[in-house]
């Protein structure tokens, strides 16, 4: 197996790591830079530009130049350039064929695997698409992991006892803040939030702006007329910034800025740190209400965090820190490059699973937030994987028809923790057809729940008679955050009495219809065997439970209507005894005896609706 | 092991060489801004034969201008920052410098900060 590279597939800029000689390295690009533009461009003579090249003629070229395509990822937005269309997932894979190139220039041998990081909040069809990308760019993506998760991971986190992280990522473009819990292996992100449009552009853009207004003040002359002085302005100020995070003051000095009827101009100024946090105070403020309401939703405060870590380059402004201190009250952990940090942790995951020495042996595991059912018969809502499982997890059940000749089933999959399908929030539906007519209860469903280390859900349904099968895989926006999960989780405890009531109905209600069914079939078989007293018997009997069945509604039983449904199926199945009995003499003549284990469990089995083994689905008739 | 040791003196050859560009620039701003004749004559005299040195001493470093006006635009050695239509030039040609670029033996040092035309 080759080595598995890491991949921090960023809106502005991309990073790739692997691990060498037991640490993760940084792999400079073609260019000698350890980051690379995530900028795709088309030139007019139909060559294709990525990165540095390509960010270097947008200018130029702006229709076919493509930048921050990851904000489409997921969507159904399309490009189309020289009358071709194309998805995110193919412009993402540009990008991505040439990380994969400038790394096997720089280990010397192909690379087929790799790790990619997405933000915490991306959905199914964000991720698929970024799984989608690499395959494109013939990649096979081992792993899509949290980029919250990975910045842990290169700070040696995830062998750490369990505790509450904040990851703080300021960057080029985007202020992503995430709460996770991580130990022991065991990884849960618990809230994440943020602001889509907040980076390092912005501050820039405070000093430029304020050195064009100073320059007009003192000489009168407006520098942002001027698109080359404006140019030297802008590279000035992000200079300054850079310089304003190690000292207090900096001088920006630009001679012969402009020319004026009465002669040369200069630009001689001195920005201090005290100066440049005032100009830039209202955008460090945005990432404080973004900070607390992660807080919020995570039900936390901030004493009970153990870490923040700061990821993105902008973190490395100093009031950036001091903001985190004050929100947090912690001194923020910065000791890995904020630039590269998160491709480091995909690295390091990357050797994990290739077995790389240093790496550490547990794998990170991601937790299903919410119970995900299928809706049977009566609307309830049946449970296969329980919230918190581990992921990745697989979980099978056999189900059934509903009624006699059913020749389709709706698998109707659920997420949510009430007890009905209704009260919850539908991921899908599909269709299995094709079932052979039989009579209710006998065609074996088997429903298969898989969830994958990325978090994609695959439900499938298996005629286990025909073999003819039946998937989907969900891709509807099923990322709850966690203020929706508590709720969810909240309601259900409030509702779980009335859900509880509600659902002993419905039992009670599908036994007895099941017995009601039972008894018709042996009264057609053996009715004619049994004494005439006690066929009048039974036949009243059924008729009165029927009755009783019919009177109650399923959304809305009362409790005397179930009271009366329980005491008809009770006096039905006395008074049925010896019809059934008849059944077994029968069916014990025909085997000669030794068949009677086999027939108990068939009566259990056709008694009882909840038994274990097979549930009688609500599939809807075709 | 030689080749190692050129290759790390080159490395910290370019990124001095970076360094020094930007007062290369503001000389040659100084340059232009020169008074043509009058008192300041001399000295403008003086400052331009300073450039000429600092332009040799570069040169023979290896560190060399990217001749890029009137050139077709490139990417790989220039930096568009604008753009405009004039039909007077060709297709996709540099048609002004704004900045000059560098090269430092045979990699771009500094990439041309140009205007290009259609």
């Amino acid at each position: 197996m080759g080595k598995i590279i890491g991949i921090d597939l960023g809106t502005t800029n991309s990073c790739v790591a692997v691990m060498e000689g037991g640490k993760p390295v940084v792999i400079p690009n073609s260019e000698g830079s350890r980051t690379t533009p995530s900028v795709v461009a088309f030139t007019k003579t139909g060559e294709r530009l990525i990165g540095e090249p390509a960010k270097r003629q947008a200018v130029t070229n702006s229709d076919r130049t493509i930048s921050s395509i990851k904000r489409h990822m997921g969507t159904d937005y399309k490009v189309t350039i020289d009358g071709k269309s194309y998805t995110p997932q193919e412009i993402s894979a540009m990008i991505l064929q040439k990380l994969k190139a400038d790394a096997e220039s720089y280990l010397g041998e192909k690379v087929t695997e790799a790790v990619i990081t997405v933000p915490a909040y991306f959905n199914d069809a964000q991720r698929q698409a970024t799984k989608d990308a690499g395959k494109i760019a013939g990649l096979d993506v081992k792993r899509i992991i949290n980029e919250p998760t990975a910045a842990a991971l290169a700070y040696g986190l995830d062998n750490d006892a369990e505790q509450k992280i904040m990851v703080y990522d300021l960057g080029g473009g985007t202020f992503d803040v995430s709460i996770i819990e991580i130990g022991d292996g065991v990884i849960e992100v618990l809230a994440t939030n943020g602001d889509t449009h907040l980076g390092g552009d912005d501050f820039d853009n405070k000093i430029t702006n304020w050195l064009v207004s100073e320059f007009k003040n003192a000489e009168g002359v407006d520098l942002s007329a001027d698109k080359m002085a404006l140019q030297r302005l802008k590279e000035a100020a992000e200079k300054a910034k850079k310089e304003l995070s190690t000292a207090t003051t900096t001088n920006i000095n630009l001679p012969f800025i402009t020319a004026t009827a009465e002669g040369p101009k200069h630009l001689d100024m001195t920005l201090t740190r005290a100066k440049f946090d005032e100009l830039t105070l209202d955008l460090i403020e945005r990432t404080a209400v973004p900070v607390q309401n992660a807080l919020k939703d995570a039900g936390i405060t901030s004493s009970e965090l153990g870490k923040v870590l700061l990821v993105g380059g902008s973190t490395r402004m100093i009031n950036a820190q001091d903001k985190v201190k004050s929100l947090t009250g912690k001194e923020p952990s910065k000791s890995i490059n904020p630039d590269e940090g998160v491709a480091i942790g995909a690295g390091i995951q990357g050797g994990k699973l290739s077995g790389e020495a240093g790496s550490g042996d547990v794998l990170l595991l991601d937790v299903t937030p919410l119970s995900l059912s299928i809706e049977t018969m009566g609307g309830v809502a049946t449970r296969l994987i329980e919230r918190n499982t581990t992921i990745p997890t697989k979980k099978s059940q056999i189900f059934s028809t509903a009624a006699d000749n059913q020749e389709a089933v709706d698998i109707h999959v659920v997420q949510g923790e009430r007890q009905f399908a209704r009260d919850n929030k539908t991921l899908g539906q599909f269709r299995l057809d094709g079932i052979l007519p039989a009579k209710r209860g006998v065609p074996q469903i088997e429903v298969t729940f898989d969830i994958d280390a990325n978090g994609i859900v695959n439900v499938s349904a298996k005629d286990l008679g025909t073999g003819k099968e039946q998937h989907i895989t969900i891709t509807a926006g099923s990322n709850m955050s966690d203020s929706d999960i508590d709720k969810a989780v909240k309601e259900a405890a409030e509702f779980e009495a009335q859900d509880k009531k509600r659902k002993e109905g419905i039992d009670a209600r599908n036994e007895a219809d099941s017995i009601v069914f039972q008894t018709e079939n042996a009264l057609k078989e053996v009715g004619d065997n049994l004494d005439a007293n006690d066929k009048a018997a039974v036949e009243a009997d059924l008729t009165t439970l029927k009755e009783a069945i019919n009177r109650a509604p399923i959304d809305a039983m009362t409790d005397d209507q179930i009271n009366d449904i329980k005491a008809g199926k009770e006096k039905l199945m006395e008074s049925a005894q010896k019809l059934f009995a008849k059944v077994y003499e029968q069916a014990g003549a025909a085997q000669n005896g030794g068949a009677t284990g086999a027939d108990t469990s068939g009566a259990q089995e056709a008694e009882t609706s909840s038994n274990d083994d097979v549930i009688d689905g609500d599939f809807k008739e075709v | 092991m030689k080749k190692k040791k050129t290759t790390m003196f080159d490395m910290g050859a370019r990124s001095m060489a970076e360094k020094l560009l930007p007062v290369v620039d503001n000389f040659e701003r100084a340059m232009l801004a020169a008074p043509a004749d009058g008192e300041g004559k001399a000295f403008a005299e003086g400052i331009t034969m300073i450039y000429n040195q600092m332009t040799k001493t570069l040169e023979d470093l290896g560190v060399k201008a990217i001749d890029c006006v009137g050139k077709e635009f490139d990417p790989n050695f220039h930096n568009a920052v604008m753009h405009i239509e004039d039909e007077n030039l060709g297709e996709n040609v540099v048609a002004e410098e704004l900045l000059k670029g560098y090269m430092y033996k045979d990699t771009v040092l500094r990439h041309s900060m140009v205007k290009v035309a259609n």
